[in-house]
């Protein structure tokens, strides 16, 4: 365990010593930030026109209205950021010639693993913890600004759904570790992630194609399905045990494929 | 050594191929596509396999091959556990609704009546999965599916299965989602939980009820094909749970035990007197009646419907505004109904009576009947006296739009005796053209027949479930607050992050 610590300390090390994580928070909170004010905005010009309109004012809600929406955005942020940041992982220390040298170590493959893992999820997990000052800053003026109601955002929805968009990040960060195991290109591991990424996203369009048993597959393939559970404030064990899945065999394949260096 | 070296370039073929391969299958393409790329990527992998036979067998006995298949096999031990783990977490669902006010939980009126379930209940909703209610709607069913194994359901995209719009008479604007049981059906046009757990009681409750059409005055008969006849509406009403059987009031003293309710379907010579009589009697004693009149027609029932505070005037309905329609302007056609009326209620389509006969309802009578009007005319329409006149227009004396043209009345009957129920419900339509085969097709007219029988032989009490909403809440900003939300997420957020990695970078260059 003391390795495994001592390995994903070292790998934080590289990603908050380099600006690559400053650079990945900039360009989401830039992106989320965007996405945010443009639903506030929204958000706001109904709550204004409830005034005349009162039929809508009791379908009005912050958390569904805003917070949804951010959440939603930030499982696509995962599909497009997580490849850069696992690309490194495993395929950098091949390219720079390293790989050799720790699998002589008296580290054990698993601990390579985790602690590499345990890494990237910490760094996503800031990330995450980041995304909350949007909900928070929302709480902050909902909350003096007049609302009708209790005021301000259901946080146990909230946090719900951000814990759900940290499970799709971890899940994506296993993914993008195996991918990077398997190669020695950053290039090549960030573009086949984000690729696998991507269809996982998106294929909750391919069960809007077909019907019957295939699309129910697809459905339950599909990332963005289960991120909407989060979202929306169910916490669904199906949702769980899909995430967890990715987590496991992606963890499970790395280990794999490091082994494989002492077999080759 | 070509060969070999083609062998190869046609295995790395194969291996984009076969990646392709899930694309296409994702983007939704047909199925004989998929099959035949992965027939092309097998066909290059064995031109490669064949051509690099020397090479494969060589590391084919490696030891890296035996790691190869030890680390297959385990891969494909770890799948076979997740994917058991993820099919029983489908099949014995299990979810916490974390929301403030339970918005994704079923009420507990809900959750008795899909616990009561014995047979398969199979909804049928007719909606594309691009239609903004797609997901709400599929939501919804699945958590009916996961308390009940005898919910199933299907969506019918009605795009790509017209054949199936048609078999169901779905129409735009009106009801889309339909509830099966065997071969009863209920439909229903609210998207709600309170409509779909009303519809399942309505479909396991209606043991098959009698509905009585009299005969004998020239009614319109339900047996009749014709463009004149009910055989259209029948066939939905007996999805519905409701029988229809005939029955010849001259020779019947009273109306049958069984009868849920009766229909004059636009009598053509009139009742006589005993025979409105043993009509009457069956209200008073808490009956239910659907009374469609024609105008220029004497019933025999003008008297019995003063009774129950309904007054048929003698006119025929002229709207000019039909023209606009489409229709001629003896048809009016009919926007403005009773919202309060469990008939109309949602009720968005419009709905045409074609040769009508203006309605009134009448107040401060002795009857303690409560009649209120449903169907209103547009305020264009009149009720022409004279239709012999060489030019129709509406002169003095003839009354203006709106008015009723259809009417229903309630008679509190908890006090009679020998009732049938607590309280007598009348149907009084001014038109019977409306519900015939030539006209039920258009606009909601059929909808609206049906909604008003089903009203007469409802036997349960409708649920009422409150939708559950999250808290409403509100947000005014004022311009500067808003300005600040813009600038401190915007702007010092992301610039902040990118200057601590700057900062962070040149510290560690200048190292």
């Amino acid at each position: 365990m003391r390795n495994v610590v001592a390995i994903a300390k070292k790998e934080l090390n590289i990603y908050f010593t380099t600006p690559i994580a400053y650079a990945m928070f900039a360009v989401m909170t830039l992106l989320l930030s965007y996405v945010f004010a443009g639903y506030l905005n929204a958000f706001s010009k109904l709550s204004l026109e409830a005034n005349v309109n009162p039929q809508i004012a009791e379908y009005l809600n912050a958390t569904d209205m805003i917070v949804y929406p951010l959440v939603v955005f930030g499982g696509v942020f995962v599909v497009f950021i997580v490849p850069f940041l696992s690309m490194r992982l495993i395929a950098e220390e091949k390219r720079q010639k390293t790989f050799e040298l720790l699998m002589t170590s008296p580290l054990r493959p698993v601990e390579i693993v985790l602690g590499k893992y345990l890494g990237g999820v910490a760094i996503m997990g800031v990330a995450v913890l980041i995304a909350l000052l949007f909900p928070a800053i929302l709480q902050l003026f909902a909350g003096s600004a007049g609302t009708g109601g209790s005021g301000g955002i259901e946080w146990r929805t909230t946090l719900l759904g951000f814990f759900g968009l940290f499970l799709w990040s971890s899940a994506a960060m296993a993914i993008g570790m195996f991918v990077s195991s398997l190669t020695s290109s950053q290039a090549v591991s960030a573009i086949v992630s984000l690729l696998v990424l991507l269809l996982m996203w998106l294929a909750s369009w391919g069960a809007m194609a077909t019907d019957g048993a295939l699309s129910e597959v697809m459905n339950w393939l599909s990332a963005q399905r289960h991120l909407h559970g989060f979202a929306r404030g169910v916490f669904d064990l199906k949702d769980l045990a899909y995430y967890l899945s990715w987590i496991v065999l992606g963890l499970f394949l790395t280990h794999r494929a490091i082994e494989a260096h002492r077999w080759a | 050594m070509k060969l070999k070296y083609a062998g190869r370039i046609l295995g790395v073929l194969g291996l984009v191929i076969l990646a392709s391969s899930t694309i296409t299958f994702i983007i939704g393409a047909p199925l004989s596509l998929v099959v035949g790329k992965v027939i092309l990527a097998g066909f290059f992998f064995a031109t490669y396999a064949i051509t690099n036979w020397g090479d494969l067998g060589a590391s084919a006995s490696s030891r890296g091959t035996f790691f190869f298949g030890v680390s297959a096999l385990g891969a494909l031990l770890v799948v076979g556990l997740l994917g058991m783990g993820n099919y029983i977490v489908h099949h014995k669902p299990k979810s916490w609704d974390l929301t403030k006010a339970q918005i994704h939980t079923l009420s507990p009126d809900t959750l008795k009546t899909l616990d009561g379930l014995k047979q398969e209940v199979t909804v049928l909703a007719f909606f594309g999965s691009g239609e903004p209610s797609y997901e709400a709607l599929s939501d919804l069913f699945r958590r009916y599916g996961e308390r009940s194994p005898h919910f199933k359901y299907e969506f019918v995209d009605p795009i790509r299965d017209p054949m199936r719009v048609e078999q169901y008479g779905i129409r735009d604007g009106g009801p889309r989602v339909v509830v099966k049981l065997g071969a009863t059906e209920s439909r229903f046009q609210e998207l709600s939980e309170e409509s779909l757990t009303n519809a399942i009681v309505k479909v396991t409750h209606s043991a098959t009820k009698k509905l009585y059409f009299t005969t004998g005055h020239g009614e319109a008969d339900f047996e009749d094909q014709g463009p004149g006849g009910l055989s259209g509406v029948v066939q939905r009403m007996s999805n519905e749970g409701l029988v229809p059987a005939k029955l010849n009031l001259a020779a019947a003293a009273q109306i049958p035990k069984d009868a849920e309710a009766i229909v004059v379907a636009g009598p053509v010579k009139p009742f006589q007197p005993g025979e409105s009589d043993v009509v009457r009697r069956y209200l008073e004693a808490g009956g239910k009646a659907f009374l469609m009149l024609e105008p220029s027609v004497e019933s025999g029932l003008e008297l019995l419907l003063e009774d129950f505070n309904v007054q048929a005037e003698d006119a025929t309905v002229i709207d000019p505004v039909s023209r606009l329609f489409g229709a001629s302007e003896a048809i009016p056609v009919v926007q403005s109904y009773n919202q309060a009326s469990e008939i109309t209620r949602d009720f968005t389509l419009n709905t045409v009576f074609p040769t009508a006969r203006p309605l009134t309802v009448l107040h401060g009578g002795a009857s303690k009947a409560v009649a209120s009007p449903l169907a209103l005319t547009m305020p264009s329409a009149w009720g022409e006296t004279d239709l012999t006149a060489p030019e129709v227009k509406q002169d003095e004396h003839e009354r203006g739009g709106p008015f009723p043209l259809v009417v229903t009345v309630t008679l509190d009957t908890k006090d009679a005796a020998n009732k049938r129920s607590d309280e007598a419900r009348l149907v009084v339509a001014g038109d019977r053209d409306f519900a015939t085969n030539k006209f039920r097709t258009a606009f909601g007219n059929e909808d609206f027949f049906l909604n008003g029988l089903n009203w007469l032989a409802a036997q349960t009490e409708r649920i009422t479930i409150r939708p559950r909403l999250r808290e409403a809440s509100r947000l005014f900003l004022s311009p500067v607050q808003q300005a600040g939300i813009f600038f401190l997420t915007v702007d010092i957020l992301p610039v902040t992050l990118l200057g601590l990695g700057l900062v962070v970078w040149m510290v560690r260059r200048s190292k």
